[in-house]
């Protein structure tokens, strides 16, 4: 008896949370798969079913086609940058160099992190500008003038310097995490590793990377769900084009919801984000099992 | 006792959460000593127009001390995102901007704006005080859904100086025009400097190429979402019209924005460019005399060549306001004679009222300008305005890959006709 009325005043500080939950995440959630089914304006309540054609269109819409391969561009791109290439660099801060001049470091590579999404899409704007930006100019002084491009307005490019300035801004926060990590691996191993003579590389990849899975696996999810999710970088460098070729589900969800005023076409499109995110997370959690070992 | 004392705390402490709300809720309604609040939304958090308004609006104030305007405004194209949304909600502004064409009509779609029409008919002064030209945009289905606070016409500017030292005149039609860049190319400049990094640009040039190339009866047509097929071969033809002038523009256009190139030729470096009769006021550098000329008639075209592209702005008032009459009383000051003068001037706008850019202190181009779009035969809307959201799309960001390479007229259409089966299936 006691231990029940326990329980269910354990439950009483659960339930503002589990309710605030429920309002601002699932319901929106299943609200947006049901409005899949309708087509509907934005600011008007008339709703009309529409069956499957939104879920249908999802397959024949080239542009969802585009949109989605940029995004599994952005996702190998971030793989390979940050979950990889900043466990690299962390490792290079934790043990390589010096406590001062690494502690230095860490908030150097961190500081991308918290300068806000906008002022740093406006100014690679000007870093990426054809006329007179900085990455030409740079290119033209150092004699590889033939390889200036219109980054952000070349169909071919635009993509590729959307998911370059990404990257620039989330290393340093994955970093953070990594050398968190890091510093929790005890030294007495390293020290082993080298007496059985081991070199630097070697006790990277037997000690560190070993050590490390936990947060690889979360960097790793972090970044992939990311990936699939990112809005702000393509949304203010590019809006998506030229054409649709910066196009990512979430910038072509928002054109078609709030441009082109096809709430229901965008609610499917949200759907198949969130199925994305959804079967990735799950792929993964079974992959590491994470939180047993 | 410290029982009670603890209870006596919570109380405050509740009392005091609560009052703000309560204060909140009392003003709510705008009942504060019989002032009534309406809101106002506008899309000119830039200057001059942001200030312009602010004017307009303490001086509306001032005479009328039993209202209070509450202004918001966003830009441009977070505009259109934003209004869609807030129009037809229960937060819905009172007044608000709206561009004439399919904008308001989709306005009118979610249900989101007030008939003037009635209104109108009793206050028949204030409605002959426009341009009749300017009030059919803003009609849908014969409904007055919206008034006309400024002119808008798309013209080519051209640099007098450059013209004179190469002995040219500006073209009417397209043979001349091609002689003209191709002398202007000669003589070792770019011809005309364009900027299509944002899509509306785009609009403007494919919108006018259209009317002058498609049949009227066939482009009247397909601005109905439930015939448009624009399937006439005369749209591809414009589209090819559209890449040979591509051949006179400046390589890098679609790495421009509109500003920079307009900043470029302010500072000579083509001497032709596409603009909007108000970006006049921002010529003030220009080192040059300028002068206009429409776009040229098109060879074998079947739209009348004096047609002018274009099509006015202005405001409407919400379905859902609390306050009509109140909201009526601020659009008619909004866009009375009075500061129609005061928008020409200060502004450099052309307002739609009847004289009010002739008695307008402003150059003599801008009275000029007000004047051609009076006279014009009629009116093109621009291409944005006139085609569902679907097909603008379509139309904008596959021409916009035909001005990178990789795109072909033919390609354009049919994306362009494919949205258009969407539209028509969905009217």
């Amino acid at each position: 008896m006691k231990s029940t009325t326990r329980a269910f005043g354990n439950a009483l500080y659960v339930l503002p949370a589990i309710a605030l939950i429920g309002l601002f995440v699932y319901y929106p959630l299943g609200a947006n798969i049901v409005f899949s089914f309708f087509t509907f304006r934005a600011g008007n309540g008339a709703m009309e079913p529409a069956g499957f054609e939104n879920l249908a269109r999802l397959f024949e819409d080239p542009v969802i086609r585009t949109a989605l391969w940029n995004n599994v561009l952005y996702a190998v791109a971030s793989i390979v940058c940050q979950v990889f290439g900043s466990l690299i660099v962390a490792a290079w801060l934790t043990h390589l160099l010096g406590r001062r001049m690494g502690a230095f470091l860490r908030s150097v590579y961190f500081l991308p992190a918290v300068i806000s999404m906008t002022v740093i899409a406006l100014l690679f704007t000007f870093v990426f500008n054809a006329r007179g930006g900085l990455l030409n100019e740079l290119l033209s002084s150092i004699g590889l003038g033939h390889l200036q491009a219109a980054w952000l307005a070349d169909p071919d490019t635009a993509m590729g310097a959307v998911i370059s300035v990404s990257q620039w801004q989330s290393i340093g926060y994955v970093c953070m995490l990594y050398v968190v990590a890091l510093q929790q691996i005890p030294q007495d191993y390293y020290e082993a590793a080298s007496l059985d003579g081991a070199g630097r590389i070697r006790q990277f990849f037997t000690i560190t990377v070993p050590q490390a899975k936990e947060m690889i696996f979360v960097a790793m999810i972090l970044t992939i769900s990311g990936a699939f999710t990112v809005f702000n970088e393509p949304y203010i460098l590019t809006k998506g084009g030229p054409g649709n070729a910066s196009q990512v589900l979430a910038t072509y969800m928002y054109n078609q919801g709030f441009f082109q005023n096809q709430m229901g076409y965008a609610s499917a499109i949200a759907s198949l984000i969130f199925l994305i995110t959804l079967l990735l997370s799950i792929v993964q959690m079974l992959s590491f099992r994470s939180g047993k070992d | 006792m410290r029982g009670n004392l603890r209870i006596a705390a919570a109380a405050l402490a509740v009392a005091a959460l609560a009052l703000p709300l309560a204060a909140c809720g009392s003003s709510e309604p705008g009942t504060n000593d019989g002032q009534v609040e309406i809101d106002f939304f506008h899309r000119w958090p830039n200057e001059p127009k942001n200030s312009y308004y602010a004017d307009v609006v303490a001086e509306f104030e001032k005479k009328n001390p039993d209202i209070k305007v509450n202004v918001e405004s966003v830009l441009n194209d977070a505009y259109k995102d934003k209004v869609k949304v807030v129009a037809g909600s229960a937060n819905a502004p009172d007044v608000l901007f709206t561009w004439s064409g399919s904008f308001v009509n989709e306005l009118v779609k979610s249900d989101a704006l007030m008939d003037l029409g009635p209104w109108l008919e009793k206050d028949s002064a204030f409605r002959d005080s426009f341009y009749e030209s300017q009030l059919t945009p803003f009609q849908i289905d014969g409904k007055q859904y919206g008034l006309p606070v400024g002119m808008q016409s798309k013209l080519f500017f051209y640099n007098k100086d450059v013209f004179e030292e190469l002995g040219l005149t500006p073209p009417a039609t397209w043979d001349e025009f091609i002689d003209v860049l191709d002398a202007i190319k000669e003589s070792g400049r770019t011809p005309i400097e364009y900027g299509a990094q944002e899509q509306w640009t785009i609009a403007h040039y494919v919108g006018t190429l259209n009317q002058r190339v498609v049949d009227p009866a066939v482009f009247a047509a397909d601005q109905d979402p439930a015939k448009g097929k624009f399937t006439d071969p005369g749209y591809v033809e414009a589209l090819e019209r559209f890449q040979d002038l591509t051949e006179y523009m400046n390589d890098d256009m679609t790495a421009v924005g509109h500003e920079i190139a307009r900043n470029a030729w302010i500072a000579g470096d083509a001497p032709i460019m596409y603009m909007q009769s108000a970006e006049v006021g921002y010529f003030g550098e220009a080192k040059f005399d300028f002068g206009t000329f429409n776009f040229p008639a098109v060879d074998g075209g079947k739209g009348d060549p004096r047609e002018l592209t274009g099509a006015p702005e202005g405001f409407a008032i919400s379905k859902s306001t609390k306050h009509p009459d109140e909201a009526k009383r601020f659009l008619e000051f909004l866009l009375s004679k009075q500061n129609g003068i005061a928008y020409a001037e200060k502004a450099g706008e052309l307002s739609a009222v009847k004289g009010a850019v002739e008695e307008a202190d402003v150059p003599e181009i801008s009275k000029e300008l007000a004047q051609g779009i009076v006279d014009a035969s009629a009116m093109t809307t621009w291409l944005d305005n006139a085609y569902d959201p679907q097909i603008v799309q379509a139309y904008l960001s596959e021409t916009q890959l035909m001005l990178s390479g990789q795109q072909t007229p033919e390609g354009v259409m049919k994306a362009v006709q494919e949205a258009a089966k969407r539209v028509r299936d969905a009217s």
